[in-house]
């Protein structure tokens, strides 16, 4: 087996500092520390994800990895998960491109269709084109990556005539994951396109997902492509002591559940799940939190919290 | 911890392992610590007992956990 990575992702949570809540735009600027800390502590890659949420500020993906490309020298910089089907691939080309070359070829994207669904309304995109949309815009984004000129149409935006976009990406394209969140559809639309495997995984133990990693592994076979590598995402906290880590994640993940609860109609945190979740083996370990929810109506109500 | 990462790499056949560190009002020094014993302890010790333990993964057969509803896959 290659040397396993590591990667540190952030949905651009509003922090606080002695207990004053920072500004968006300190926030932001903690975002980049927080690129140079982890390259600095050797981790492989730093992402953001995209939300349009109260306290999250990673809405504008390219612009964050373009000034973290510049904070760092060596760290890869992606995207945990770039909601494509609200992007329209050409521009999503061209700002990736740009983060690429400024960062000496370190930009590298995950393409996912969105649990939190916020992108819709606020594009005027409509919902019930969720599934379609996505292999639409996913089939053209790989076109442009891939191909030097393109002519394309499709249903959701303007036709393309023998377009070639600058800047130009290194041929091929930058590495492109497809992020899951438990549909095995989207295992197999990544082996399909011959893309890498990113599991977000909110739910459940997470050996659970061993059988996805299976179906993949088969569904590249059949497809003809070579293996390719399988990537997980999860949450979690580590202090220096499980008290610490118990205590100080408990306090800030409380508020938040709460919240999410009571907008999507799904358990109420309490202490005692809490304990019970962190002490049962439901997380990775007793210092490593992982959010996590148990059915899987819980599960994917957090997805829409923490996953896209 | 780190045996358990390396449980879960092992089982789902992994090469690369994703933490998403922040939560909403954490505060900053909490952050950096998260990241910090991440980067220096945590990684480094996964890839001690990996390194130990060849890679022994192998098809189970076990059905792909789901998280859909009539077929379809269910997105809130």
């Amino acid at each position: 087996m290659a040397e396993l990575e590591f990667g540190l992702n952030s949905f651009g949570d509003v922090a606080t500092d002695g207990g004053r809540v920072l500004s968006d735009a300190e926030t932001l600027r903690l975002m980049i520390e927080e690129a140079q800390l982890a390259e600095s502590v050797g981790l492989d890659v730093f992402s953001v994800g995209e939300h349009y949420r109260e306290g999250m500020v990673d809405s504008a993906t390219p612009v964050l990895l373009a000034a973290a490309a510049q904070a760092t020298s060596k760290i890869r910089l992606g995207t945990s998960v770039t909601v494509l089907s609200t992007q329209d691939p050409v521009r999503l080309y061209q700002q990736f491109a740009t983060v690429d070359g400024i960062s000496g070829g370190r930009a590298q994207l995950v393409l996912g269709r969105a649990s939190a669904i916020e992108s819709f309304p606020l594009f005027g995109y409509d919902i019930a084109d969720y599934e379609d949309i996505f292999e639409e815009k996913l089939d053209l984004f790989l076109r442009l990556m891939r191909e030097d000129r393109v002519t394309w149409s499709g249903t959701y935006r303007t036709p393309l005539e023998a377009v070639r976009l600058h800047p130009r990406m290194p041929e091929g394209g930058i590495p492109a994951w497809i992020g899951i969140g438990g549909s095995p559809d989207s295992v197999i639309r990544a082996a399909r396109h011959g893309l890498p495997l990113m599991m977000a995984i909110i739910g459940g133990r997470p050996e659970r997902f061993a059988g996805h990693a299976e179906l993949y592994l088969r569904a590249l076979a059949q497809f003809g492509q070579p293996e390719l590598p399988i990537a997980q995402h999860s949450l979690g906290f580590i202090a220096d002591t499980d008290d610490e880590a118990k205590n100080v994640h408990w306090k800030h993940w409380q508020p938040v559940v709460k919240q999410v609860s009571e907008e999507r109609g799904f358990y109420a945190p309490t202490a005692e799940r809490y304990a019970e979740e962190v002490d049962t083996g439901r997380s990775t370990s007793d210092r490593l939190r992982p959010w996590r929810a148990r059915s899987p109506a819980s599960c994917r109500r957090t997805i829409c919290r923490v996953s896209t | 911890m780190a045996r358990k990462i390396a449980g879960i790499v092992q089982a789902n056949h992994l090469s690369r392992f994703d933490l998403k560190y922040d939560v909403l009002h954490l505060p900053r020094e909490a952050r950096a610590r998260s990241i910090r014993l991440f980067g220096e302890k945590v990684a480094p010790r996964v890839r001690e007992l990996l390194a130990d333990d060849a890679d022994d993964w192998r098809l189970t057969g076990r059905t792909p956990a789901q998280i859909i509803q009539g077929g379809k896959a269910v997105h809130a």
